[in-house]
């Protein structure tokens, strides 16, 4: 996919003043707020469960290696082939070649971060393959030739008029002829497209919420079972998944899920939760005959052990975008790539350099609510400070207002000079702006003036009138 | 290609953990009797019945349930929620019910995996968590997974004495038989999606209605 | 008032009041309201002048060294007192959270920086929770709403303290926002490199204070109050801002924040 990380400031912009997206926006955050909140207050023991949540994704880093290596002689023993990707490329290279080797003439897709992080769909069409995919949001998007602008709710962004649209232009080759404006009247077309493509792909691919260290299995966490007919109808079944997505057992699992559903739609599981061990056992009358799991770092090796590391805890809930003032306000394209949100802001940083992505450490008011509900407390707003701190000294495009900054340190290290200094200011200011509270002009900061006026000081400094009320008494 | 990443990814995650080679022993069996202990972490505290908890659980997300005494009674639950829902009288069954099903003449059954126009399945399931109100499934060579995702129409037989009460019993459940079965579904609920403005519709690939029979027996 | 009490009590709790840069440069009246505010419970007050800026600023635009220097200022002056209270969540909460970590590989000053940092109080929380008062004389005639900052909820712990305060005060009927725990947009130096952002985030906001239909707005916080004030006059809205202390004061009696002096 393109990047455009570069025009955060731009596409923020655009996205602003997109009304369309705005309503759709407007539509999608209260509902994820609102019911987060319910299935969390329902739950006594949700803080104890963060807290073991976070400690068994801590544990599983520390030993990472010991876990990758037992899940993949588990996947082995199951049947299963574990492929190892240093980059992007070559996962798509290796899932290139299984699909060749399997002659391969259509792939089914579940939702897969990952697989928008390989640009997986670009490679397999690049190929020739028809890609299609299966979640039902993954699926309005791929119509509307865009990217996820939600990690669990691709389709955020759009509204429903959008989506009737999309299926009267590209469904009338299927006999649906008719506009579908009613939700369930689309989901239930949709459906019916789906379920040819799912009868006659070659190839399944999915992605993966956990590996499971201790039996080999892939676990699938989907509303809609798009997932499980993909893992289960084509004669081949490959899994993405990065390898921060191993976890040692399945009391562990258990713990994970409970705070996963809760946290991304306030569920308290979401309707299919589907461990997969591997191909088709002799006998069964149903599942895939092969059975591959390709292993992406994609630099998460290099990021363990850092000062980032605790981003690998990320499960992938989406509830730091939901709560996200500023990806409320923008949606997730501007960001630029695949993660939007804090996650994402932090992510990109990390995986394309803070030169690609000047912007995203730097967009955010730091007002601390996505680390209040990630359910691993991922200390968001302490790694896009450290990732301001890594271009500051750095220097370059992202870093501004550095000689602002080195002046006012300057003078906030010697107090009496700043005090002189301020006072005579505010006087200033206070005179300049006469009776008015507010000026529509901010000195030093003209951005500010942009969509709000700046109120003006009182005219005397706190300290110059203590001084002269209360100093002489000191 | 692949091999030679395995060893640089590897290589990458101890340099990372500031480490020369693979754990060592003692850290590894600490690791394995971490694993072995299958000592849950907090889980959240489940009072009174688990039958009523686990009824009120499925409910709650839009799910039917049938309380009948015995096994005896499948075929008529069975043919009763036919006619609720004005289905053909057609199912897809699995195997593997622990007692052999007499069902009526009046209703055509199948036992075989799903196909894309199957209307109704009818399947067991292993166990049932009072927790979330959560079937536990596995395959096998009589239980193909795909009664559990094609059909429109699901009903399933759970027992009552199979409901357990939280997660981890279901997934440490005695007959999954040390896990290596293909596929091990946890189900909640039928299908759904919000992909639409967020609006929770019911059915999306899966099926639209998830109805249990519940067995006192 | 001003005047000194001579017959205060000598074993009475000693504060050093951080009065913050922003009240100190744009609303003197913030920094008095606390001060009168402590000694009315008893306290002890001193405002030491070597304060200057928590040094926030620099810490968020990932400048540590200035940070650092700024901050040691504020650790020499405020060091001798058993109490700092600052009447902000944000400039609290930089020197009790974030002041240990900005010395991280300095012991020497990061023993001093802890030292400070475990004796910082927001103002509403140190009455609350240190000294115990949970009523104040005071009188507002009107319906007021009360926006939490987010640094004071997440950082300081500040939800209930400031709502029980204001519910000791004559007159004055609180009516809660929808979304309490929505920041304002100010974020310090990002109301000024995103403004688009942050415009939007005020507006929503003001938006917000609009269907309480209270006729004042407070806050604990002076720097998301220029920016709320700010964007209600930009929309010709005459719902006035204080910072709740003024309120709590009884010191409520000059313009809000933002608005003409018609005197």
């Amino acid at each position: 996919m393109k990047v455009t990380t570069q025009q955060f400031r731009e596409e923020a912009r655009k996205a602003l003043g997109d009304e369309i997206l705005q309503r759709a926006l407007a539509k999608a955050k209260p509902g994820f707020i609102n019911k987060r909140k319910k299935a969390v207050d329902a739950l006594p023991e949700f803080d104890a469960l963060r807290a073991d949540a976070r400690a068994i994704t801590e544990h599983t880093l520390a030993h990472l290696d010991y876990y990758l290596e037992r899940f993949e002689a588990n996947v082995v023993a199951n049947g299963g082939v574990v492929h190892w990707a240093r980059t992007a490329d070559e996962a798509n290279q290796i899932i290139l070649g299984i699909c060749e080797a399997a002659g391969a003439h259509s792939v089914i897709k579940g939702k897969s971060m990952i697989a928008e992080e390989m640009a997986l769909n670009e490679s397999l069409e690049g190929a020739g393959l028809e890609v299609v995919e299966t979640d039902l949001g993954e699926y309005i998007i791929q119509l509307a030739e865009e990217h996820p602008s939600h990690i669990i709710a691709p389709a955020a962004h759009k509204t429903r008029e959008q989506i009737t649209e999309l299926f009267y232009k590209h469904h009338r080759q299927y006999g649906k002829t008719e506009r579908q404006t009613e939700p369930k009247a689309l989901v239930d077309e949709a459906r019916s497209v789906l379920r040819d493509k799912f009868l006659n792909a070659d190839v399944g691919i999915t992605g993966a919420n956990f590996l499971v260290a201790e039996s080999g299995a892939n676990v699938l966490v989907t509303n809609e079972g798009n997932g499980d007919l993909t893992s289960t109808l084509p004669r081949v079944h490959i899994v993405t998944a990065a390898i921060d997505k191993v976890i040692p057992d399945l009391e562990d699992l258990s713990t994970l899920l409970r705070v996963l559903a809760r946290s991304a739609t306030g569920q308290e599981m979401s309707s299919y939760t589907t461990l997969y061990n591997g191909p088709r056992r002799p006998g069964d009358l149903d599942g895939p005959e092969e059975y591959h799991v390709v292993l992406l770092d994609n630099g998460r090796s290099a990021l363990l052990g850092s000062e980032f590391h605790e981003m690998l805890r990320c499960i992938r809930c989406g509830a730091c975008l939901n709560h996200c003032p500023v990806y409320g306000a923008i949606g997730g394209h501007a960001y630029g790539w695949v993660y939007p949100g804090p996650m994402g802001a932090v992510l990109t940083s990390l995986m394309l350099g803070t030169d690609e992505a000047p912007d995203l450490a730097n967009a955010c008011s730091l007002n601390g609510r996505c680390n209040e509900v990630c359910p691993l407390r991922i200390p968001l707003p302490r790694m896009l400070r450290d990732l301001r701190a890594v271009q500051f000294h750095k220097g370059g495009r992202g870093v501004r207002g550095k000689f602002a900054l080195q002046v006012w340190v300057f003078f906030a290290s010697r107090p009496n000079l700043y005090h002189a200094s301020t006072s005579l200011m505010v006087k200033v200011w206070r005179r300049l702006a006469g009776k008015r509270g507010v000026s529509t002009f901010a000195p030093f900061a003209g951005g500010w003036t942009a969509h709000r006026d700046l109120p003006v000081p009182e005219g005397k400094t706190f300290i110059q009138r203590w001084k002269r009320e209360r100093g002489r008494t000191q | 290609m692949s091999k030679l990443a395995r060893t640089q990814i590897l290589e990458n995650i101890r340099t990372s953990l500031r480490r020369d080679g693979a754990v060592d022993t003692a850290t590894a069996n600490g690791l394995e009797a971490r694993s072995q202990s299958r000592a849950p972490h907090a889980q959240p505290l489940i009072e009174g019945s688990l039958v009523d908890r686990f009824i009120e659980k499925h409910e709650a997300l839009s799910g039917t349930v049938e309380q009948v005494e015995s096994w005896s009674e499948i075929p008529g639950a069975v043919m009763r929620f036919i006619a609720t829902h004005h289905l053909p009288p057609r199912v897809v069954i699995s195997g593997g019910f622990p007692r052999e099903v007499d069902w009526p003449p009046a209703i055509e059954v199948e036992q075989r995996e799903a196909r894309g126009d199957d209307s109704t399945s009818v399947t067991g399931s292993l166990a049932a968590i009072a927790e979330t109100g959560t079937l536990v499934m596995a395959s096998s060579k009589s239980t193909p997974v795909t009664l559990n995702y094609l059909p429109e129409f699901h009903v399933v037989v759970v027992p009552e004495k199979s409901i357990v009460a939280h997660l981890e019993e279901g997934l440490r459940h005695p007959s999954l038989k040390g896990l290596h079965l293909r596929a091990i579904s946890l189900i909640t609920g039928a299908s759904r999606t919000g992909d639409v403005e967020q609006t929770i519709l019911l059915g999306a690939h899966g099926p639209r209605h998830l109805h249990i029979i519940l067995i006192r027996d | 008032m001003t005047e000194v009490d001579e017959t205060i009590d000598p074993n009475a709790p000693r504060v050093g009041l951080f009065v913050t840069c922003i009240a100190d440069l744009y609303r003197p009246n913030v920094g008095f309201a606390a001060l009168y505010l402590l000694e009315e419970a008893g306290c002890r007050v001193d405002v030491p002048l070597g304060q200057t800026c928590c040094g926030q600023p620099a810490w968020n635009s990932g400048d540590q060294d200035s940070a650092c220097i700024v901050a040691k200022t504020v650790i020499k002056s405020f060091e001798p007192y058993p109490y700092i209270v600052a009447p902000s969540g944000s400039c609290s909460g930089m020197i009790r959270i974030h002041y240990p970590k900005l010395f991280a590989t300095d012991s020497k000053w990061r023993a001093r920086a802890e030292a400070v940092a475990g004796r910082c109080y927001e103002l509403t929380s140190f009455l609350t929770d240190v000294l115990g008062v949970d009523a104040v004389s005071a009188r507002y005639e009107g319906s007021v709403t009360y926006h939490d900052s987010c640094s004071g909820l997440r950082e300081m712990g500040v939800r209930e303290q400031p709502r029980r305060l204001l519910k000791s005060v004559d007159g004055l009927e609180l009516r809660e926002l929808d979304e309490r725990d929505a920041c304002c947009g100010f974020g310090g130096a990002f109301s000024v490199k995103y403004p688009d952002i942050s415009g939007r985030l005020v507006s929503d906001k003001c938006v917000d204070i609009a269907s309480t239909q209270a006729d004042t707005v407070l806050g604990g916080d002076l720097g998301c109050l220029l920016n709320i004030a700010g964007r209600l006059r930009r929309e010709g809205k005459h719902t006035r801002v204080f910072h709740i202390a003024e309120v709590l004061a009884d010191m409520a009696d000059l313009p809000g924040v933002g608005e003409d002096d018609t005197s």
